[in-house]
């Protein structure tokens, strides 16, 4: 029965979104189509619209699954179900991470893909355009955690606005770093030792974020 | 733990900024309807989030079905049917796909019974949530519960907010849904007729605190009203169980707990002439519990 209720609530949140998701990967084939056909000028359009449609995307995914269940009141019905504090937790992060991370990996597969093969894009940008979708992965998993940790709206926006504030400051920083400034253009894929520790960063955020989530949760005294 | 309790709080408490739950004992045996009788904001669904072991108590004990909670909450809840007031549906999904979802993590989902239900509530299962009334969203959620053969129903304030007609079909709907059944259930409620409809146990809270529990029919035969007249000169003496006494000139009504024939003997002795005898409605008995436990508190 756990573990079968945690399968059971997954799949739940995949019926109520599957629409929504299945828009946002519609917007993301555009957005991919810009990048692989498009001049100089659909080209940076193409990337405006793909990183507003993750970010958007995860907070969709985020506001409908946890915060929503709060303000549209299926909480209570969901925790009417024989479900523990910590399978709803477990439930929330698989589902909001298989409903997420697989379009953005998807979509992140594309942009490397259009990246690699296109002709006259520098493989460089490989190094940035992983930076930039793990740096939107990492944020979004923060929000994910702030939202499941206090299942409110305010909160959950604040996340999201941080977020977007710290994305400009990585784009700024990441033009003004030589070591990987330097490798834009470049016609091979430099990895060097700043750009592999903004991405360690990247990955530590997500684990804190998560690990947080579950400390929060266990230590959680009232649910409803 | 006793075998025949489906509910035993002991002890329980729980203390926010602006509000204390305070040394609650209740027993609910099984197979018994308890109606938990108490105004807005006395504590009726934190008691009820506690049991459900949604919300930690600070103090005391609870067993649900056997289960110590909130330890074992998942455990209990496979046997428990809950609907709340505040509780909603998925509003784009359908009736049917709830039964569904319900279905597919309840074995004992009962789906003829679902079906009787369905058409009993008149709702169509290929109705979306979006469209349905408030009368029809509980009774929707009533189905869901009762389909799946719970051991224990939990209803927190389910007829709050209806209008008198779907209140009415949503009660009706439940006592004719609990007639055959042996089924125990802890409905709570600040409407006094709704719970005396369908219960035949009692408790009162009032400000985080149970001021009384017990047999409804016992509740309602140990309450009574009695008018006298009251001869100028005459001091009634101080009587076991009167709770109040108010008086308009010569006529004195007194509110008796625990009302027996020595209530009669004692007014009479002292002069007085008894007019009537009335009994009281639940709700009559509440608000006396209420009013009197708040003098004492004041005093």
């Amino acid at each position: 029965m756990s573990d079968a209720i945690v399968g059971r609530l997954i799949s739940k949140d995949w019926y109520l979104l599957r629409r929504p998701v299945l828009g946002y990967l519609g917007g993301g084939v555009v957005s991919l189509a810009l990048l692989a056909t498009g001049g100089e000028a659909m080209f940076n359009m193409g990337c405006i619209l793909m990183i507003t449609l993750l970010i958007a995307l995860g907070m969709h995914v985020v506001m409908a699954t946890v915060v929503g269940e709060r303000i549209e009141h299926t909480l209570p019905f969901v925790m009417s179900l024989p479900v523990s504090i910590a399978q709803y937790t477990v439930a929330k992060i698989a589902a909001n991470a298989s409903l997420f991370v697989g379009a953005w990996a998807l979509l992140a597969a594309g942009v490397s893909g259009i990246v690699l093969f296109r002709p006259g894009v520098p493989h460089g940008l490989i190094v940035l355009s992983t930076i930039m979708l793990l740096y939107i992965l990492a944020s979004y998993f923060v929000v994910l955690a702030v939202a499941i940790a206090t299942e409110a709206m305010a909160w959950t926006i604040v996340a999201v606005v941080v977020g977007n504030i710290c994305l400009n400051f990585l784009m700024y920083g990441l033009s003004h770093v030589p070591s990987i400034q330097s490798t834009y253009a470049s016609a091979r894929i430099v990895w060097g030792a700043t750009a592999l520790e903004v991405v360690a960063g990247e990955f530590a955020v997500m684990i804190a974020a998560l690990a947080f989530t579950f400390a929060f949760q266990a230590r959680k005294s009232d649910f409803l | 733990m006793n075998d025949e309790l489906a509910v035993r709080f002991e002890g329980v408490g729980k203390t926010y900024p602006h509000f204390r739950l305070d040394g609650i004992d209740l027993e609910l045996p099984t197979g018994h309807i308890m109606g938990f009788i108490g105004a807005n904001g006395a504590g009726k669904s934190t008691t009820i989030r506690i049991l459900l072991g949604l919300i930690r108590q600070d103090c005391g004990s609870v067993r649900v079905l056997g289960h110590p909670m909130p330890a074992q909450l998942a455990a209990a809840k496979r046997d428990i049917g809950f609907v709340s007031e505040d509780m909603r549906l998925y509003k784009g999904a359908t009736i049917a796909w709830h039964m569904a979802f319900i279905r597919s993590i309840f074995p004992k989902w009962d789906e003829a019974y679902a079906g009787e239900l369905l058409k009993r509530f008149d709702l169509r299962a290929d109705q979306t949530v979006k469209g349905l009334s408030h009368g029809q969203r509980v009774k929707a959620a009533l189905l869901l519960a009762l389909a799946r053969r719970p051991k224990l129903l939990v209803l927190d304030e389910p007829t709050t907010g209806l209008d008198p007609v779907a209140r009415q079909e949503v009660l009706g709907a439940l006592i004719e849904a609990l007639v055959d059944e042996d089924r125990t259930v802890f409905f709570s409620s600040q409407n006094t007729f709704d719970v005396e409809q369908i219960s035949d146990r009692i408790a009162f809270i009032d400000r985080g605190r149970i001021v009384d529990s017990g047999d409804k029919e016992r509740f309602l035969d140990r309450w009574r009203r009695v008018r006298l007249d009251v001869p100028d000169g005459v001091r009634l003496p101080v009587i076991p169980g009167v709770v109040d006494t108010s008086a308009g000139g010569r006529i004195h009504v007194l509110t008796v707990n625990g009302f027996g024939p020595d209530v009669i003997t004692a007014c009479q002795a002292a002069g007085a002439v008894v007019h009537a005898i009335d009994t009281m409605t639940l709700e009559e008995i509440f608000l006396a519990e209420v009013n009197n436990r708040r003098k004492d508190v004041a005093a």
